[in-house]
């Protein structure tokens, strides 16, 4: 503590605390029944008055010494428990022989053995309450640091969670690129002229692809042409075997959409649905708006649901994007299409993507 | 867990606060009672002090074994004391003057000091000094309890944000180790391309390497990210 200055909040609280305490030992002379014998009611009040004054004095003199040997600059808890405990003591004694000078005893009685009978309970009332003030501050005090550290803890789940979300759509760019890169080596293997034009158109369309894989966001619009721009290179080697529709309306272009999501679907449905069919089939692509969600569905006429399709790791990626994105709001349904296939739609909060 | 802990416990603590009252009852009256019969005066203090603290103790450590698994708050601890002190005192003084005093011809503390007794009034004085002491000693004791919970959710409380700290490290390493190199991506694809006209068999393999390398990458990143979040990612 610094010189000069004095912390009255405390000081006032602890006399406070003092003369309560005080006020509440001085009831003691209520609870001696013989008096209602043979006094009257004025002389009990009287003596109470009296007998508050007796233990006012030593209390003041306690409170005073305790406020004293706390504002000395002690670092040890050891010691400060010690100094202030002795100062308990001291302040009782001191207080105990003023009381003695103000009424002395009978001529009869030791005034040692009345003045350590008198500290000794002053000095057990001393560590009881300090023992009950001391975990009572170290209670407050950790449930602070709890709290602070639960609210460090928040925060940083926080962080975690965004991390998580970052983590994921990096993890999109090395799938999708190995899986297209894949297509495109069977295909150098089969046809080599065609495998050739393929790398070229999908060396400009990463180009484009890319940047918008690292955005949270991107268009409806842009994911579609980017789905197209799939199904057209695949075309190149599946012939007649993928026949693909797209039905979006215009005015859904520009609503958010997160990326790669429509794309993962299509992959999907090549890959799992039309693939393994020796007369492939066809996938229609359609946006609409339900239940103020934009709904995007790829339904392909492939092998259906088998166990590979559901349990893709493109799928449980786009599922665990879906979920870090939008929560509950979002959601990623597969059903069977009929007669034959698979009925993927993704639900989106509608938004507009620049607003 | 023994279920009876705290009643034994909170006697004990009665025990120890009845004789230190009894030790404080006899410092006053040393002085008034002849030498010979302080021995017997400091018995009689601790018998009667000491069995009022052991009933108070059990019947705070009752309530405490009642309320379990819950915590005494402050007003049923207060309620608590004022129950088992008046409970206490009024039976155990009961006890000793029905029993010990008459029966057994034990002296109470009035006795030796010359004054006449009579149980309503040593029973009044000592719930009041049983409810300050007892009042102090639980406040104290209650206190102490709420410490050691604190303190058991500080403990809890470092180790989740110990743990969200690995989350986030872990999240943040698995962010980085998939992130591709726009630049080294696109002059290996260039770099395939041109050795396509040239050297197809090598092309070949260059193009199973970077496969080989990415699908590395996506299970690189899939192990850890399934190890930070094995609800979310699997």
């Amino acid at each position: 503590m610094q010189f000069g200055t004095v912390p009255w909040g405390p000081l006032f609280r602890g006399a406070l605390a003092a003369l309560a305490f005080v006020l509440v030992l001085s009831t003691q002379f209520f609870f001696q029944l013989e008096l209602y014998d043979y006094w009257p009611w004025t002389d009990i009040l009287q003596g109470w008055a009296d007998y508050f004054l007796d233990l006012a004095l030593p209390g003041g003199c306690v409170f005073a010494a305790v406020a004293a040997a706390a504002s000395l600059p002690v670092r040890s808890p050891l010691t400060r428990h010690a100094v202030l405990l002795c100062s308990v003591a001291l302040g009782a004694l001191a207080g105990e022989w003023l009381q003695l000078l103000r009424a002395p005893l009978p001529v009869d009685v030791s005034v040692a053995g009345v003045l350590a009978a008198k500290v000794a309970r002053w000095a057990v009332f001393g560590v009881l309450a300090y023992a009950a003030w001391v975990y009572h501050r170290r209670a407050a005090d950790a449930a602070g640091r709890a709290h602070e550290s639960e609210l460090q803890r928040v925060q940083l789940e926080h962080q975690a969670a965004e991390a998580q979300l970052q983590a994921l759509r990096a993890q999109i760019e090395p799938h999708f690129l190995f899986n297209t890169l894949a297509n495109i080596q069977r295909l150098y293997q089969t046809e080599p002229a065609t495998g050739r034009t393929m790398l070229l158109n999908f060396i400009a369309y990463l180009r484009a692809a890319l940047p918008q894989m690292r955005r949270d966001e991107t268009t409806l619009r842009q994911e579609v042409q980017l789905a197209q721009a799939y199904l057209d290179v695949l075309k190149v080697r599946m012939g007649e075997r993928l026949r693909f529709r797209l039905d979006v309306p215009r005015e859904l272009g520009e609503m958010a959409f997160p990326p790669l999501a429509l794309s993962t679907l299509t992959e999907n449905a090549v890959k799992h649905g039309l693939n393994p069919l020796p007369e492939g089939g066809s996938i229609d692509i359609a946006a609409r708006v339900e239940d103020r969600r934009l709904k995007v569905e790829v339904a392909d006429t492939g092998a259906g649901l088998t166990e590979s399709a559901g349990s893709g790791s493109g799928l449980a990626n786009l599922r665990a994007r879906l979920a870090a994105l939008y929560g509950d709001e979002a959601a990623l349904e597969l059903r069977a299409n009929a007669p034959r296939g698979i009925r993927a739609t993704i639900a989106v909060p509608l938004r507009n993507a620049r607003g | 867990m023994d279920d009876r802990a705290p009643v034994t416990r909170l006697a004990a603590c009665g025990a120890a606060l009845g004789a230190c009252i009894a030790l404080l009852e006899f410092a006053y009256y040393y002085a008034l009672v002849p030498g010979a019969e302080q021995p017997a005066l400091l018995a009689s203090l601790v018998l009667g002090w000491g069995g009022e603290g052991v009933v108070l103790g059990v019947t705070l450590g009752l309530i405490e074994v009642r309320a379990a698994p819950r915590p005494l708050g402050p007003w049923s601890l207060v309620l608590g004391v004022a129950l088992a002190a008046t409970v206490g005192v009024l039976a155990w003084q009961t006890f000793m003057h029905l029993v010990l005093r008459e029966r057994f011809g034990l002296q109470l503390l009035r006795d030796y000091a010359g004054q006449p007794v009579d149980l309503a009034s040593v029973a009044v004085y000592h719930m009041w000094l049983m409810l300050l002491f007892g009042g102090l000693a639980a406040a104290v004791y209650g206190l102490r309890q709420r410490h050691a919970r604190m303190l058991a959710a500080l403990r809890a409380a470092e180790l989740a944000r110990e743990t969200s700290q690995r989350r986030l490290a872990e999240a943040r390493l698995a962010g980085l180790r998939a992130r591709i190199d726009p630049e080294s991506l696109f002059e290996t694809l260039g770099r395939l391309e041109r050795m396509y006209e040239a050297d197809p068999p090598g092309a070949d393999r260059l193009l199973e390497e970077v496969i080989a390398s990415l699908r590395a990458a996506v299970a690189d990143v899939r192990a850890s990210l399934a190890l930070t979040f094995p609800k979310e990612v699997i």
